[in-house]
């Protein structure tokens, strides 16, 4: 489910790409705290977590440079603030949760190995944000049962995945709380279902779960899922954003379909 | 009820959004009660502040009526709760603040046609009891599952957040009685925020033509560099 809320690079400019860039380093940077892990948990996804709360809390964007194994010989800028760090720690709570998953469902040696080297980094997380880690595990606690339980219900999983993403980016109780749960519960809808509709042959081949199969046959899943990024936006385009509202954009209204029209392309060429 | 909105913002009447949103930044740092830890009015002018955004954000909800003498020439356009409901085009498919869900349109009443076991569901729905409305739902076979079935299970599944099957069964209602206004207009609701979706994101793609237009002249200026570079490490 990562690597669905990326920015659609052909829309940006030099000066976007390298704010992107520097948000997206300050995560890498951050991950180091809990060891040699950033290779194995850096996600764009997490990127704009810190993009848009660092922009919602006009946090400062202090800027450093280093450099760093990937580019050894120039120094590269990355921000560093709370709200990196926080998308750091999520990041954490998130790869751990489908290391353990991947091992319970598939038995992928990679998984149960990094699932270990995170524990002690998963447990100094919790001890920091018990409502957050609480709420991830329950809701992928029921998307485990839903899967396990195969009723016929197309929506509980999405909606699971929802709920997570609300005690993800609802940090603060504000005049803005009602929005930015709204958008971030339909942004969730949209990923799980997008990425269940990019692994629907797949699954129906493997006889995995999949809840698209759970809709009707000319179902128009284009139009479900424009209508959850269209609850999304309506929500977000209410938030006071200013800083950075062009990069977020182009991640809400473009960068969301690309690995969605990627998947679908591939299947088409398949059945020509 | 503020006045005035715009004052409060320091806008005009006819500002855009994203002026109104920088304009709120603005006077946000000004007025934040942080900033002003001995200040006891801060809180207040960011409430206030707070007030004029939603109103500003919001004009078709508040209207001007200038027929009001002595009180705020504002009034609000319906009963709700300002984060309640479905609000002209704009869903956001969620249930806000007191989960007093979103409704599509007003309390249902029964038809003459109406079962027991249907009227029950309605009378769940009414409370906004929709687990009960769907059990009650569920337990009616296919074939009596008609129009007004799907249009109730719509109901339900909106107030539980099931947007898949709402969709699918508010489309079903849509099929089976074409000529029912009602389910037309609440499937042209539900599929409002794709219509905004895509006013924004042609807007968002005139807006990134510009821009790119700018960045190309700069970069042939100054750099002559060829294709985007790889952004990413990984």
């Amino acid at each position: 489910m990562f690597g669905y809320v990326l920015p659609d690079i052909s829309g940006l400019t030099r000066r976007d790409v390298d704010k992107y860039q520097s948000f997206y380093c300050g995560l890498c940077h951050s991950l180091k705290r809990y060891g040699n892990i950033k290779r194995l948990a850096l996600t764009y996804d997490m990127t704009f977590l810190a993009m848009f709360l660092s922009s919602m809390y006009d946090t400062d964007e202090k800027t450093f440079e280093k450099a760093c194994i990937r580019h050894p010989f120039e120094k590269k800028p990355y921000i560093s603030n709370k709200f990196v760090d926080y998308a750091r720690d999520m990041t954490v709570a998130l790869v751990y949760h489908k290391c353990t998953d991947d091992w319970a469902d598939d038995r992928k040696p990679a998984s149960l190995a990094l699932s270990k080297i995170l524990i002690s980094a998963y447990r100094a997380v919790k001890d920091k944000w018990p409502k957050q880690c609480g709420e991830i595990e329950k809701e992928l606690s029921a998307i485990s049962a839903a899967e396990k339980a195969r009723d016929g219900d197309p929506d509980a999983c999405a909606n699971a995945f929802g709920r997570l993403m609300i005690s993800i980016f609802c940090l603060e109780k504000d005049a803005f709380t009602d929005y930015v749960a709204a958008m971030s519960y339909n942004l969730g809808k949209f990923i799980y279902m997008a990425d269940a509709a990019s692994d629907y042959e797949a699954d129906m081949k493997s006889g995995n779960y999949n809840p698209i199969k759970y809709l009707a046959k000319d179902a128009d899943i284009q139009q479900l899922l424009e209508i959850y990024m269209g609850n999304c936006c309506n929500a977000f385009e209410m938030l006071p954003l200013e800083r950075d509202l062009y990069i977020m954009r182009n991640i809400l209204y473009g960068g969301v379909w690309i690995a969605f029209n990627e998947n679908n392309k591939k299947e088409t060429d398949n059945d020509k | 009820m503020i006045n005035d909105p715009y004052k409060i913002l320091g806008v005009s009447p006819d500002a855009s959004k994203d002026e109104i949103k920088s304009a709120y930044r603005k006077k946000a740092k000004l007025y934040h009660p942080d900033l002003h830890p001995d200040d006891p009015s801060a809180r207040e002018k960011m409430n206030e502040l707070n007030e004029a955004y939603e109103m500003a954000m919001n004009p078709d909800k508040y209207r001007y009526s200038r027929s009001t003498a002595g009180s705020s020439p504002y009034t609000q356009y319906t009963g709700q709760s300002p984060f309640g409901g479905t609000y002209r085009t704009y869903t956001y498919g969620f249930p806000f603040g007191s989960y007093r869900t979103y409704t599509y349109g007003a309390n249902s009443e029964y038809n003459p046609n109406d079962t027991r076991r249907i009227r029950d569901a309605v009378d769940a729905l009414n409370r906004n009891d929709f687990r009960t409305a769907l059990q009650i739902l569920n337990g009616i076979d296919n074939l009596h599952r008609n129009a007004r079935w799907y249009y109730l299970a719509f109901r339900t599944h909106s107030g539980l957040g099931n947007t898949a099957r709402a969709l699918q069964c508010i489309k079903q209602a849509c099929a089976m009685e074409p000529d029912n206004i009602t389910y037309q207009m609440l499937y042209r609701q539900m599929t409002g925020s794709q219509a905004s979706y895509n006013t924004y994101s042609q807007q968002y793609v005139q807006n990134k033509m510009a821009r790119m237009c700018c960045t190309l002249r700069a970069v042939n200026l100054c750099c002559g560099r060829g294709a985007m570079p790889l952004v990413f490490c990984c």
